[in-house]
């Protein structure tokens, strides 16, 4: 049965990303490095998009912290790298931003 | 046979004095303050059952953009001309139709298009005020 995406929490690090608008989990990345390894040099990305402040400052990026979603047929939790921070600002709109993590595999 | 109260049989434009052969009108209204056009803030952190949430645009329309206007086709050799001003006027069956008895407009567009085997047909679209 469908789920509703509603009632869905984000945290990084166990601070809130608040109005959540997107989300996009690509997990999985690169094949993994050898025959008899899991370990792959890309694990994946995830992108999301939200209408307040992603609760982020630049000054972490490269840092790793436990991104955890909650809710909304979501629930899942994942170390992640913070990469990029978009900030958009359009006319007669609100501001926009959109933050992009690395999945890491340990 | 009677006519359908529909009818629109009878229908005379009036753009100040000048009434025109109409062939069709179609008269839109907008609401510049609807919900349309308000911003969509829902996210997913929002419950089921709960209401979208919208804020209000930061800027406002212009003052001028009154969200009403009348496009007509009509048959005829004079073009109207653009930006001119004046009273418009609707009557069915001799009736005004509702909120059209005397209405301020402006011309927001004209075409005139002349054509091999066919009558001389205009189309103009004014703005009206809101009264």
């Amino acid at each position: 049965m469908a789920n509703p995406c509603t009632g869905v929490t984000v945290t990084w690090g166990g601070a809130t990303l608040e109005e959540v608008i997107d989300i996009k989990i690509n997990a999985g990345g690169s094949l993994p490095i050898g025959r008899d390894s899991v370990i792959a040099l890309d694990a994946g990305t995830i992108d999301i998009a939200c209408l307040h402040t992603a609760s982020i400052s630049l000054a972490e990026r490269g840092l790793k912290k436990t991104l955890a979603f909650t809710g909304g047929g979501l629930t899942c939790s994942t170390k992640a790298v913070f990469q990029t921070l978009t900030m958009a600002g359009k006319v007669n709109d609100v501001a926009r931003y959109n933050v992009s993590y690395r999945i890491v595999m340990e | 046979m009677s006519a359908t109260p529909h009818d629109g049989t009878g229908t005379v434009l009036r753009l100040g004095a000048d009434a025109y052969t109409v062939t069709n009108i179609v008269i839109q209204y907008t609401d510049p303050n609807a919900d349309a056009e308000k911003i969509d803030v829902s996210h997913l952190g929002l419950t089921t059952g709960a209401s979208i949430k919208t804020i209000d645009r930061p800027l406002q329309g212009s003052t001028s953009d009154t969200g009403r206007t009348v496009q007509f086709d009509y048959l005829g050799r004079t073009i109207i001309a653009d930006a001119s001003t004046g009273t418009c006027s609707i009557t069915v069956g001799g009736t005004a139709l509702t909120g059209f008895a005397s209405v301020a407009y402006t011309v927001n567009a004209s075409t005139l298009t002349l054509a091999t085997n066919d009558a001389i047909r205009g189309q103009a679209t004014v703005r009206l005020a809101r009264v």
